[in-house]
């Protein structure tokens, strides 16, 4: 296991305008419900798991075969969390793309489906979380991990042209998992760059 | 600590020191039946009543056995009674259809004999005591949270302070002595009004009977525990301690803790 | 810091070497099924037996709330058992006896919980810790990572000995007579793969009590129940033993444990347990699994017959070292304090940490120490909580960490100085709600959430009441918080809701063309006296109206007691009847173009059922003399149960299958309007158009409701017996929910 196998890839968006009782997060359910439905990701979508009766924990999410897709509060940080498992493309570049995909239009999708008027609930476009749940090959403990930041440096590049990205390791408990603190240098516009989402609800990925 | 919870309920909590002076000062004005009471619903199923059978201790197993207080009861068995005194065991036994325990030492008489010489209780009663009373009463009282003993203040000057409830910081036990400021003429009061079986030495002027080789009887005016080892400096045999209310420091040792506290 | 090493090659030195062993088999079981070497049902045992359990959907089929979805999983030809898609997400059961847990395994849980779960660790109702949405390929990693710090799931799942419960309170409880644990800890290892407990047609539970009076240990409803007692033997000498109780069980028909012996001394607990393993492993019924439980070989050996049989095989047994040997090192799962106990300070006392005190924290019997009860909302923690209480743990307690089966978490050995600052750390973890053991501390299994039998969403429920409740509870009447509420997803009572004050299981009903999640509202049960009775259905409300019903109950509970009355006791001195009259309001349904949100459930919006179910004409009117039918045999098993409680026992027992009669005619009516009512006619027609044809057979249950109806219609001996005939009623109330879940099945078919 090296990190050229490492599946479970997650990014995470915070949220940076609205506040998410457990109320509004628990509008959540009916949207996760909806994309159940509609399977329109490149993941196999399967079930909602609500747990916005445990505070800062994992919120609602929805289960999936590759990947889960949560409202998540781990530790009072609430954001939207795409958490790769397994399945996911074997190419490194490939996988991390379609991670960063899918969160970037979870939470395009997310915004629109629960704010009542534009823009009302926001999610961060300028800074995002990286995290490795693996522990066989890491744990949070202080760590390099270059290798891995220089590829995720250069999927994001890929996406977002022109843009640079800033990168620090989130150093807390050592026993949570890796997280890498991402800092773009100006908004990402993900529908800018990523027209096509638009009209096909697919993510394009291979 | 005042716990509300459904499990408490049926159980009461252990008092702490504070709690202990507050409660004998309302012990003194206390039945001994009411005492045994409290104590069976504070400590139940632990606590244990130790009795040489004495005429203090019959007492108590009547009151026991009225109440049909859920309180074990047992002696601790020398192997040197007398014989009047094995037999008060069976009769209350009978009598009150219960069972009197027996701790024993371990160490038969013929094997102290073959360790430590013939007559040990002659040429050291105090380390007979320690091996044939004082050990197997220590065994005895570890599974048991709650001891009652049926001291009285009256009965000697080593005794005079005892309160009725304190905790023995040796034995790690809460003691109770529910009739600690009992006089000897309410507990013949007693005997006689309840129809309670004692021993019948205490007729022969043995107000205080132990084991046969150290015990005898008093002359009219002498002390009620002057008959034992008489001829030595010993009025205890290193059961009781002088405790009182005020000498009552936390337990710091528990039992249930394999080291006690770290 | 990367490394190639793989968790076997890691943790190798650390796993004991036949836990390690039996993981590689597993692993090479794995390999075998997806060679197709090992048979689907085959393998499907050998999971269970690992503790590697389905979850719902795990046949690849969902209902989105709209149509039926089939998954894609990857590998679409590969099950892990029968109808069960290898892919498919499932639930992992870890064995906790006695929910003992150490500071160490608490941050292991998080981990795995973070990479192989949801990020959630859930504790059950029988002190044991089930991770959800697992893939089985994950299954041999997690259980190295587990055994690496001494957690097995080994017979965590399947027809074995499964977890063996204790009062968390074991050791430093008031009124035990001594410490069950190091027993608990001795028959578990004990029988834990012992080869005389292979062989059984059902799933055997062991649970053990200090004393009888409190329900900690819940003795009364498993298959081996000990409960600690002392003795004086004629020589004088003081002997430990327990009261032995065998043959009890929740399920769908619950029955109460049969005294086996009123003093059974310790060094027999081993040996006779191994002997009734092997008497049930015989014995016990192995083809039909819904009579298999232990309880049915004690009901129909009878206990006398039964306890006959094991001490004839106790004789037969050869003498086995371990019997004893573990008598000889009791302590050995003591763990001490690990600070000095000081006295509280309350002088300065925060009346918000005075709460939690009197709620949460219950004095042990050894003084300056106190146990914490950690309410924790469903059973669940988040990984960051769980190493959040790893942390508080290794700072004030050590390993002394019971999970209870409230699935609280609880800490022994707290210095009473230390309350007010582990109050303030678990503020910090949000785990501070002082609820502990109240109303609002709901119990509750999994449900519609994760469970294949799952019916309604009691998660979604107990969560619904608990924030409710909560608002409310500081403002409750005293006597209305020590009410205990429990709720299953279906009949089958994983949220003990037989023994709850007020106690609910999911239902499906029909209503005007549309399903409507229900609950079946079970009062008159009692959480004392070890689970001292359990409580019979009264009627089956909404899902949407149960908050509702709670208030209404607890209303008329702190407006109608006396003094120092129990919930039971009022439901017994007002009747039934009355407190069904209660409910009657509340189990309307409103119409669905009124309020659609009762046509699904809670936490889920999805519509409970083909939502787009039209009625034709002809179906109209069939469908409302069935639904009379049916409504009519649930008011008769309610009679019945009125009759009970008024001791006319045999008329109570005749009752219940009357009613089974009338919702079986119900059916029949469908097909054959004109059948009359002739109880034999009734029979002869049901069972041709509704059992032959499987047409009545649960799809997970089969004909086990079915065989109720036959097995009550064939001993026309109505017995005496109090137990037997509430047996009857419990087995009419599941007929008539079964013969509910027909007509749904029926309408849903025609469409």
């Amino acid at each position: 296991m090296g990190i050229l196998d490492i599946q479970q890839f997650g990014v995470k968006l915070p949220l940076v305008g609205g506040s998410l009782t457990k109320e509004k997060l628990r509008e959540v359910i009916p949207v996760f419900h909806q994309w159940i439905r509609e399977q329109g990701r490149d993941v196999e979508l399967l079930d909602v798991a609500d747990y916005s009766h445990v505070q800062d924990g994992p919120g609602v999410l929805l289960v999936g075969h590759e990947a889960n897709f949560s409202v998540d509060g781990t530790e009072g940080e609430w954001g939207v969390l795409v958490q790769g498992k397994r399945d996911l493309p074997s190419d490194l570049d490939r996988r991390l793309h379609s991670i960063l995909m899918n969160g970037f239009r979870a939470v395009e999708d997310l915004e629109q489906a629960l704010g009542e008027v534009e823009g009302d609930f926001r999610f961060s476009r300028k800074q995002l979380s990286f995290r490795v749940v693996n522990r066989l090959v890491t744990n949070g403990a202080p760590s390099a991990l270059a290798p891995l930041v220089d590829y995720l440096n250069r999927v994001l590049k890929g996406i977002f042209p022109g843009i640079t990205f800033q990168m620090t390791q989130k150093l807390g408990d050592p026993r949570s998992v890796l997280t890498w603190v991402v800092v773009a240098s100006s908004e990402l516009d993900f529908r800018a760059f990523c027209p096509e989402v638009e009209g096909d609800k697919r993510v394009p990925l291979h | 600590m005042a716990v509300r919870s459904i499990w408490t309920t049926q159980c009461q909590t252990p008092p702490n020191a504070g709690e202990i002076n507050e409660l004998n000062q309302g012990f003194e004005k206390s039945s001994a039946e009411e005492i045994l009471t409290w104590a069976t619903t504070v400590f139940a199923p632990r606590i244990t009543f130790s009795t040489a059978l004495g005429i203090e201790g019959c007492v108590l197993v009547d009151m026991i056995a009225r109440g049909n207080l859920a309180i074990d009861i047992f002696t601790v068995d020398t192997g040197l009674f007398f014989p009047e005194t094995y037999a008060l065991w069976e009769k209350l036994e009978k009598q009150y259809k219960l069972k009197i325990g027996a701790a024993r030492s371990n160490v038969s008489l013929e094997r102290q004999a073959e360790l430590h010489g013939p007559r040990l209780y002659d040429r050291a009663p105090n380390q007979c005591c320690q091996l044939r009373k004082i050990l197997p009463l220590e065994k005895e009282l570890k599974g048991f949270d709650a001891w009652i003993t049926s001291l009285r203040r009256s009965q000697s000057r080593t005794r005079a302070h005892s309160p009725i409830l304190a905790y023995d910081r040796r034995y790690e036990i809460y003691k109770l002595n529910p009739l600690a400021n009992w006089s000897e003429e309410s507990v013949t009061d007693y005997i006689k009004s309840h129809g309670v079986p004692y021993n019948v030495l205490h007729e022969r002027n043995y107000p205080s009977i132990g084991c046969q080789p150290c015990t005898t009887s008093v002359a009219p005016g002498e002390d009620s525990r002057a008959g034992r080892w008489r001829g030595e400096a010993k009025t205890e045999c290193g059961i009781h301690f002088d405790e009182t209310a005020g000498g009552f420091t936390r337990p710091q040792t528990l039992k249930g803790t394999k080291a006690g506290v770290k | 810091m990367t490394s190639k090493k793989s968790w076997k090659m890691r943790l190798n030195e650390k796993i004991p070497e036949d836990w390690g062993e039996d993981i590689d088999v597993f692993e090479r079981q794995m390999v075998l099924r997806k060679e197709g070497k090992l048979s689907e049902k085959v393998f499907a045992e050998t999971r269970l037996r690992k503790g590697v359990y389905g979850q719902r959907f795990d046949n690849g089929k969902r209902h989105d709330g709209i149509r039926t979805q089939n998954f894609n999983f990857p590998n679409q030809d590969l099950m892990k058992g029968p109808n069960t898609y290898w892919d498919a997400p499932g639930m992992i059961r870890l064995k906790i006896p006695y929910g003992a847990m150490t500071v160490e395994q608490l941050e292991v849980l998080a981990d795995l919980s973070e990479e192989y779960s949801d990020g959630i660790t859930h504790i059950t109702t029988r002190q044991d810790i089930q991770f959800h949405f697992l893939h089985i390929d994950d299954a041999p990693d997690l259980m190295r990572r587990l055994a690496a710090v001494g957690i097995t799931t080994k017979e965590a799942c399947g027809n074995v000995v499964r977890n063996t419960t204790a009062c968390p309170f074991a050791g430093v409880c008031r009124g035990e007579a001594f410490d069950v644990t190091p027993y608990a800890h001795g028959l578990s290892f004990f029988l834990m793969g012992h080869p005389d407990t292979q062989d059984f047609g059902r799933k055997v539970k062991i649970a053990f009590s200090g004393c009888t009076t409190n329900p900690c240990g819940l003795t009364s409803f498993h298959d081996i129940g000990a409960i600690a007692k002392t003795r004086r033997n004629d020589d004088g000498t003081m002997e430990r033993g327990f009261e032995l109780y065998v043959g009890g069980g929740l399920g769908s028909v619950p029955s109460k444990a049969k005294l086996f012996d009123e003093f059974l001394p310790e060094g027999e607990l081993l040996p006779i347990s191994q002997a009734i393993c092997r008497v049930f492993g015989q014995l016990g019924e192995k083809n039909n699994r819904t009579r298999a439980r232990m309880k049915f070989l004690v009901n129909s050996l009878g206990i006398e017959e039964f306890k006959r049989l094991v001490l004839v095989e106790r004789e037969k047994l050869k003498e086995d070292k371990e019997w004893t040997s573990f008598l000889g090192h009791l302590d050995s799962t003591q763990i001490g304090a690990t600070r000095e106990g000081t006295e509280l300070d309350r002088r300065f006392l925060n009346p918000v940490v005075q709460e939690w005190i009197d709620t949460n924290v219950r004095a042990q019997r050894q003084a300056n120490y106190s146990t914490v009860n950690i309410a924790c909302p469903l059973g669940d923690l988040s990984a960051s909580q769980m190493r959040g209480l790893a942390d508080l743990a290794r700072d004030y307690v050590g390993d002394n960490i019971r999970a209870s089966v409230e699935q609280n978490l609880i800490l022994r050995w707290v210095s009473d100085g230390d309350l007010p600052d582990i109050h303030a750390r678990l503020v910090a973890l949000k785990l501070a709600d002082a609820v502990a053991g109240t109303i609002v501390d709901i119990t509750s299994c999994p449900g519609t959430d994760t469970c294949k039998l799952g019916h309604s969403a009691s998660r979604g429920l107990a969560s619904v009441l608990r924030e409710q409740l909560a608002v409310v509870n500081t403002q409750l009447d005293e006597a209305v918080k020590e009410l205990r509420i429990k709720v299953s997803g279906c009949f089958n009572s994983c949220g003990q809701h037989h023994v709850a004050d007020i106690g609910f299981y999911g239902v499906g009903r029909k209503v005007k063309g549309y399903m409507v999640p229900h609950f079946q509202v079970v009062v008159g049960g009692e959480w004392k006296n070890n689970a001292g009775s359990f409580g019979l259905a009264i009627g089956a409300v909404p899902s949407k109206n149960i908050p509702k019903t709670v208030e209404v109950m607890t209303s008329h509970f702190v407006e109608d007691r006396k003094p120092g009355e129990s919930f039971k006791a009022l439901i017994g001195r007002l009747g039934k009847s009355e407190v069904k009259q209660w409910l009657k309001e509340l189990q309307k349904v409103p119409a669905h173009a009124e309020d659609p949100s009762f046509y699904s459930d809670w936490g889920d919006p999805r519509e409970y059922t083909t939502g787009d179910l039209g009625v034709g004409e002809c179906a109209g009117e069939v469908v409302s003399f069935t639904e009379f039918g049916l409504s009519d045999s649930e008011r008769e098993v309610f009679d019945a149960q009125l009759l009970l409680e008024s001791g006319e026992i045999s008329k109570a027992s005749s009752a219940a299958l009357e009613a089974m009669l009338t919702a079986a005619r119900a059916l029949v009516r469908i097909e054959y309007p004109d059948v009359g009512d002739a109880p034999v006619e009734v029979m002869g027609e049901f069972r041709s158009r509704y059992h032959e044809t499987r047409k009545f057979h649960d799809p997970y249950a089969g004909a086990k409701f079915v065989n109720f109806l036959f097995r009550q219609f064939e001993d026309e001996d109505f017995s005496e017996d109090f137990e037997t005939a509430q047996h009857r009623i419990e087995e009419a109330q599941l007929f008539i929910e079964a013969a509910y879940s027909c007509y749904a099945r029926l309408g849903a078919g025609a469409q």
